[in-house]
């Protein structure tokens, strides 16, 4: 394979992923280099918090770009490229799932943290992001991730999701009791004090 | 608003949603539920924002040419699949049609014994084995103390058969009164 002209991390915000389809489906490669630079870290947390593995999580990302480059001719654009990219990530955890092998038990430190000086906190986060992953039900955990998250409206995650609105609502209700409760169980300070 | 009503509210709701009315006025007066509240918010960022930092081990780039290539493999592989798809389906049809097309139809087979007037039975069959056109289609029996054969042929190679016996087993015949010679 030549190697492929790579652009510096773009912003999903920042790019028409419609234009660089259609770039790409002219055999501009480069276009789909872009795409995944705008695209990866999110699908690589989508994937973190579906399987709660890091390691899984990369496998996991490098095949929904494998799918996503093969696909890229049947997305016809009348729906986000956002969430066309989340259910080939959902497929291929809900596949991943299916033919895991137990691993290891994943160390902490697995995961890259960016910030070193918030990384006691930032652990203790990402355990309970995997403690999520692990605990919730699928459904649940997607809709928590969306809406909880990464901040967007029940509406946004239904579209996402293909879900109607209000199975969405009441999945984040339920998620959120679900979490809020282990955020309680497990914080050191409301332990002691609680009676 | 009492702290059981604020807990259920707590629990499902978003947080800036507790920012204001009952809700802001009771956490405003109840220690415990304030700090409950803070304890989870507190969680909640953290959260979001170890999620916000979540970050591969791999390079856009590498995952970008890794994807590529990888796609490329698969095309060609699919084809490959598609070609032996096609290839399996066509040795099961092929096996199906044969199984069930009808065997072509046999010639039926006459059976009929000669008494021998001058020839051995070995001779006669001998004889028979050479000149018949199908000489596998010819089943031939011999009886030697009776001095028979006992031949078994379709219809065509009976013809033939009762020809050479009429010819080469004829007491009229010059060739009855002579020792048979197969001819080659």
């Amino acid at each position: 394979m030549t190697g492929l002209s790579f652009p510096t991390t773009v912003a999903p915000g920042l790019i028409e992923p419609l234009e660089l389809i259609a770039r790409m489906r002219h055999g501009d490669d480069a276009a789909f280099a872009s795409l995944v630079s705008a695209y990866q870290p999110r699908v690589f947390r989508w994937a973190m918090a579906l399987t709660g593995d890091a390691d899984e999580a990369d496998d996991i990302t490098q095949e929904v770009f494998v799918r996503a480059y093969r696909k890229l001719g049947s997305f016809r654009g009348d729906g986000s490229f956002e969430g066309w990219l989340y259910r080939i990530t959902r497929r291929a955890a809900g596949r991943a799932r299916r033919m895991a092998v137990p691993r290891a038990v994943a160390l902490a430190h697995d995961v890259y943290v960016t910030d070193p000086g918030a990384r006691v906190d930032r652990q203790r986060a990402v355990t309970l992001i995997r403690t999520i992953a692990e605990t919730l039900p699928m459904r649940q955990r997607e809709v928590f991730m969306l809406c909880d998250l990464e901040g967007r409206t029940p509406a946004e995650a239904a579209a996402m999701l293909k879900m109607k609105d209000v199975s969405v609502r009441a999945s984040l209700f339920k998620a959120r009791a679900s979490i809020r409760r282990q955020i309680l169980a497990t914080h050191p300070s409301y332990r002691e004090q609680s009676p | 608003m009492t702290c059981d009503d604020y807990l259920a509210m707590l629990e499902t709701l978003p947080l800036d949603e507790l920012n204001y009315g009952a809700a802001r006025e009771h956490t405003a007066l109840c220690h415990d539920c304030n700090r409950v509240t803070r304890v989870v918010a507190e969680r909640e960022r953290s959260m979001i924002l170890a999620f916000g930092d979540v970050r591969s081990s791999m390079a856009a780039s590498d995952v970008a040419q890794g994807a590529v290539a990888l796609a490329r493999r698969r095309r060609v592989a699919s084809y490959y699949k598609i070609g032996l798809a096609f290839a399996a389906v066509a040795t099961v049809v092929a096996i199906m049609v044969a199984r069930v097309a009808p065997a072509p139809a046999r010639a039926p087979v006459a059976r009929e014994v000669f008494a021998l007037q001058c020839m051995s039975p070995d001779q006669a069959a001998a004889l028979i084995r050479i000149h018949v056109r199908d000489e596998k289609r010819v089943s031939i029996r011999i009886r030697p103390p009776l001095g028979v054969i006992d031949v078994a042929a379709p219809s065509i190679e009976m013809l033939q058969v009762r020809a050479l016996i009429d010819r080469y087993d004829n007491a009229s015949q010059t060739q009855c009164k002579v020792q048979v010679s197969v001819p080659r």
